[in-house]
């Protein structure tokens, strides 16, 4: 038996291996964080991590401002264009804000308060140039779990899947797991936002007879417990509307530069799903009060 | 053991220097993680290189995005691949090495995909920026190639001049 081992301990640990990688992938859903030997390994490499990328991260940020450099002129002047159009819509919004803050002591709302967030800077980018993920240099001791919305001042940055005591994984909206729920501002027509490892996401599932364009801001829709509503995702580049099934797909390029993230801000906000049990009871009220209203 | 600390130390060099790659280009960014797991694999039926293979996966899987297993299962299959070409195709001089890692780099690639296909399900790749970035990995994996094969051959070179490790490493063993 002892020889046999031995004869095959190198196909035997390789099939153990294939065997416990493949039930790792095929079992369901994230765990919500990482595994101890993960976050030992992220907190022994970070510091080693941050001082190889620095040079390599100084010299990629020189040849982006020598490139913005290069087109400030035509920039300027288009900027300057639209900031006499934004200056005039600016006045009109005010006029809306001032309508709408009145409309809301009139009905008696009351905004809540502010949501708490943590500033934290960008350390690591992602090891494999075919996911999509940053490591921050905050983590479980400043309150971040597994689960919170991560942004910037433009937009959404993505989701907070894993922590240590110093440091969070995040998830962006490009990578190919990531899945947000949306809608359009102009005409709310909703869909969600899928990453494909590209510059350019995928806002799907958006109805055929639904008004989508070139140009549309998409917003986080609220639905989907993860990220607040309101929030800016991106802007619609192309729609496709293929001749056939009920769905058109927009390309949605985000609102976030992710070639220069630095810093972000996580919100401390972890909205919990309900339980499937809590969940089988809402869908069983549900079927309840319309067989009452039957 | 010995041998096997270097090659450790080796792998976290180059786990290293994948973090700064990931600053370049996407289209001109090597993997220098899966150059390791490759050059474990000619080390004969050691299991402890198949075990290393597995770590530089796991290394992966736990700074990037990926599903945690993605990695590990294709570096350790990384290492198998070379145990099992290294004879037919003489992966020890530099020009078939660096042609080797460069056509498994793309490999790699495609079967990362294939296993988020029928493992994960959910995740879609574009298909299009995919293929693009492609041939440039590819070039850029196998021109790092040939300087990781020249320090893997150090390492495995003075082990088997100062304790004979080297050999036992390798799995070389006469048979009785």
């Amino acid at each position: 038996m002892n020889e046999l081992v031995a004869r095959f301990h190198y196909p035997l640990t390789y099939l153990a291996i294939v065997l416990v990688c493949v039930v790792n992938l095929v079992s369901p859903g994230r765990s919500g964080g990482l595994a101890l030997g993960s976050q030992a390994l992220i907190e022994v490499t970070l510091p080693l991590q941050r001082m190889v990328a620095l040079p390599f991260r100084e010299v990629s940020r020189f040849y982006q401002d020598y490139k913005s450099l290069v087109f400030v002129r035509e920039e300027n002047q288009r900027l300057r264009a639209q900031l006499a159009r934004v200056k005039d819509e600016n006045l009109q919004y005010r006029e809306a804000i001032v309508a709408s803050e009145r409309f809301q002591r009139l009905s008696g709302f009351r905004a809540g308060g502010e949501v708490p967030m943590v500033p934290a800077n960008v350390v690591a980018q992602d090891l494999s140039s075919w996911f999509r993920s940053v490591l921050i240099d905050q983590g479980s001791t400043t309150g971040i779990r597994p689960g919170m919305p991560v942004i910037t001042d433009s937009g959404v940055v993505g989701l907070v899947v894993g922590t240590t005591p110093r440091a969070a994984k995040i998830l962006l909206v490009t990578d190919p797991q990531s899945r947000i729920d949306a809608f359009v501002q102009r005409t709310r027509a909703q869909g969600t936002l899928h990453g494909s490892a590209a510059d350019l996401c995928d806002f799907e599932y958006v109805l055929r007879d639904q008004e989508v364009e070139a140009g549309d801001l998409l917003l986080t829709s609220g639905l989907g417990a993860v990220y607040p509503k309101g929030l800016v995702v991106g802007r619609v580049v192309s729609v496709v509307r293929r001749p056939h099934g009920l769905f058109q797909v927009a390309q949605v390029e985000p609102a976030v530069d992710f070639r220069q993230l630095e810093e972000v801000f996580v919100l401390l906000e972890q909205r919990e799903l309900p339980a499937d049990e809590e969940f089988s009871n809402v869908e069983q009220s549900l079927w309840l009060g319309l067989e009452a209203g039957e | 053991m010995k041998t096997v600390v270097w090659f450790a130390v080796l792998g976290l060099v180059l786990l290293l220097a994948q973090g700064a790659a990931s600053w370049l280009p996407e289209a001109l960014r090597p993997d220098p993680l899966l150059v390791f797991a490759l050059a474990m694999g000619l080390r004969g039926s050691s299991v402890s290189s198949l075990l290393l293979a597995c770590a530089a996966g796991l290394a992966v899987d736990v700074w990037s995005g990926s599903p945690v297993g993605l990695f590990a299962l294709l570096r350790t299959s990384a290492c198998v691949a070379t145990r099992a070409f290294d004879g037919a195709l003489y992966l020890r001089a530099g020009l078939p090495w660096t042609f080797f890692v460069a056509v498994y780099s793309v490999f790699d690639a495609l079967l990362m995909v294939l296993c988020l296909h029928w493992f994960v399900g959910d995740a879609s790749l574009a298909w299009g920026p995919f293929l693009l970035r492609l041939p440039g990995a590819a070039l850029t994996t196998g021109l790092i190639a040939a300087p990781v094969l020249w320090v893997y051959r150090r390492i495995d070179a003075d082990a088997a001049r100062e304790t004979g490790w080297g050999f036992i490493a390798s799995g070389t063993r006469a048979r009785p």
